[in-house]
C-alpha cells in the first residue's frame, strides 16, 4: 500500500500544475475561502460588540466598545435555549438513525 | 438494470419462493410499511385540493373531509388571479434557472481546480472555509446582510461615502436584488455542491491520468478528455434533482433576506413566498393544498419531461 502511494506521488510530480498557475489559483482559493469565512467572523464581532456602539458608528469590524449583553441575554432565557437545542438533537440523531436503517435496508433488497 | 432484464425469462419459468426471498421481504418490509403510511397513504389528502374544507366541531379529520362539498377547479382560481402572476412564475423560473446553471457549472469547474493545488494542505483549509456559508441559516444571513446593506449604519454605504459616492437606499433599489440574491445563493451552495463533485474526482481512476501522461497529454488534455467526461454523468444527475424543485423556492432567501420589502416585491417575490403571503394567515387549508398540488405536479412533469430529452441524448446518464 505504501509503495503503491510512492508511485503515485512520484507519478504526480510530473503532472502538477506549472508554478505560476498554481499561484494563481492559490490566490483565487484564498479569496473565495475569505468571501466565505469573513461574514462569519463578521457576525462573531457583531455579537460582542456594544449596541449604542453599532447605533453611533454602525457595524464595523473594529468597534468601539465591547460589550457581552448579547449572550447575558442568551443566558437569562437559557431554559429556552437548551429546550430548543435540545429538541433539535432528538429530532436530528432520530432522524439520521431512521432514515439510515431504512434506506440502507431497502437498498440492499434494491 | 441489464443484469435484471437478463434475469427474467428464467425467473419467470419457475416462481419459486425462496429463503433468500423471505430474508429479502422481511428487509424490506419496514421502509415498504414506511412508504405506505408517510407517502401514498397521504397521497389522498390531494382531495382537499378539490374541496371546500369545512371545520365541523366533535367530528374527525376524515369525516370533516368526506362531508366538505367539491368546489371544482376553484381552489386554483386563486393562483392566476393575482395580477402579479407573470412576475411570480418569471422570478421563480428565472431564479431557478440560472441557480441550477451556476451551481452546476461553478462548483464543477473548482472542484477540479481545487484538486490541481499542489499544496494538499492549502485545499483542505479553503475548501473547509468555502462549506461554512452552508451551515449558516438563512435567517443569520439576513442579519448579516442587513449589517452590510443598512442605509444608515451598513459597511456598504460606508465604504462608498469614504469613496466620495452617494449612499444608496439598497432596501428600496430593486435593480441590485437579483444580483445580491444570485450571489448569496452561489455563495452559500458552493461548498456543498463541491464536496459532490470532488467526491466523484476522486473517485476517478489515477492510472487514465498516468496513461494520458505517458501518451504526453497536457493538463488541459486530461481535463478536457478525461475529468469532465467522468464528470458528466455526476453533473447531469444533480441537474436533474434540481430541476425537479424548479417550481419551488428557497424560502429563506426569498423572504428572509429581503426583510419583507414591499418595493422589491417585483424582483424577490417567487411562488413559495406569495403563497405564503397570501395564504399564510388562513385558516383555509383548500387553498394551500390547491398550491401545493400545482407545485409537485408541474415539477414532476418537469423532471421527467428533462430525463427523457437526457434520455434521447445519453440514455447512461438519466436516472429514470
Amino acid at each position: 500500500m505504501a509503495k503503491k502511494k510512492e508511485s503515485i506521488d512520484g507519478l504526480e510530480k510530473f503532472n502538477r500544475v506549472s508554478p505560476g498557475a498554481n499561484v494563481i489559483l492559490v490566490i483565487l482559493f484564498v479569496l473565495l475561502a475569505l468571501v466565505c469565512v469573513i461574514p462569519l467572523i463578521f457576525i462573531i464581532i457583531i455579537s460582542i460588540s456594544s449596541e449604542q456602539s453599532i447605533a453611533r458608528n454602525g457595524f464595523s469590524f473594529i468597534p468601539e466598545k465591547f460589550s457581552l449583553d448579547a449572550y447575558e441575554y442568551l443566558w437569562s432565557n437559557r431554559n429556552m435555549v437548551f429546550d430548543a437545542l435540545r429538541v433539535s438533537v432528538i429530532v436530528t440523531v432520530a432522524g439520521t438513525i431512521l432514515g439510515l436503517f431504512l434506506v440502507t435496508s431497502m437498498g440492499y433488497v434494491l | 438494470m441489464t443484469m435484471r432484464k437478463a434475469k427474467e425469462p428464467s425467473m419467470k419459468v419457475k416462481r419459486k419462493f425462496r429463503r433468500s426471498d423471505l430474508e429479502l421481504t422481511i428487509l424490506a418490509t419496514p421502509t415498504f410499511i414506511w412508504y405506505i403510511l408517510f407517502c401514498f397513504l397521504p397521497m389522498f389528502g390531494i382531495v382537499i385540493a378539490f374541496k371546500s374544507f369545512k371545520f365541523q366541531a366533535g367530528h374527525g379529520f376524515i369525516y370533516n373531509l368526506f362531508n366538505s362539498e367539491w368546489s371544482g377547479l376553484r381552489n386554483f382560481e386563486f393562483l392566476f388571479k393575482s395580477n402579479d402572476v407573470w412576475i411570480i412564475l418569471r422570478n421563480t423560473l428565472g431564479y431557478n434557472f440560472l441557480f441550477i446553471i451556476i451551481n452546476v457549472l461553478i462548483p464543477a469547474t473548482l472542484a477540479v481546480l481545487v484538486n490541481q493545488l499542489r499544496s494538499k494542505r492549502v485545499a483542505k483549509i479553503t475548501q473547509t472555509a468555502m462549506f461554512m456559508p452552508y451551515f449558516m441559516s438563512w435567517v443569520v444571513v439576513t442579519f448579516f446582510v442587513f449589517s452590510f446593506l443598512s442605509y444608515d449604519v451598513g459597511l456598504a454605504n460606508r465604504i462608498l461615502n469614504n469613496m466620495g459616492m452617494e449612499s444608496i437606499q439598497w432596501y428600496l433599489e430593486s435593480k441590485y436584488w437579483p444580483y445580491i440574491l444570485i450571489f448569496l445563493n452561489t455563495w452559500k451552495n458552493l461548498g456543498y455542491s463541491m464536496v459532490v463533485y470532488l467526491a466523484s474526482i476522486t473517485s476517478i481512476d489515477t492510472s487514465l491520468y498516468e496513461a494520458a501522461l505517458i501518451d504526453g497529454a497536457t493538463k488541459r488534455q486530461q481535463m478536457r478528455y478525461i475529468t469532465f467526461p467522468l464528470l458528466r454523468s455526476t453533473m447531469i444527475m444533480m441537474f436533474l434533482l434540481n430541476i425537479g424543485r424548479i417550481f419551488y423556492s428557497d424560502f429563506g432567501l426569498f423572504y428572509q433576506v429581503p426583510r419583507g420589502s414591499a418595493s422589491l416585491y417585483n424582483v424577490t417575490e417567487t411562488l413559495d413566498v406569495y403563497i405564503y403571503r397570501a395564504l399564510g394567515n388562513t385558516t383555509n387549508i383548500s387553498l394551500p393544498s390547491a398550491a401545493a398540488f400545482i407545485q409537485s405536479v408541474a415539477g414532476c412533469l418537469t423532471i421527467l419531461l428533462c430525463n427523457w430529452i437526457v434520455k434521447k441524448v445519453d440514455e447512461e446518464s438519466a436516472i429514470i
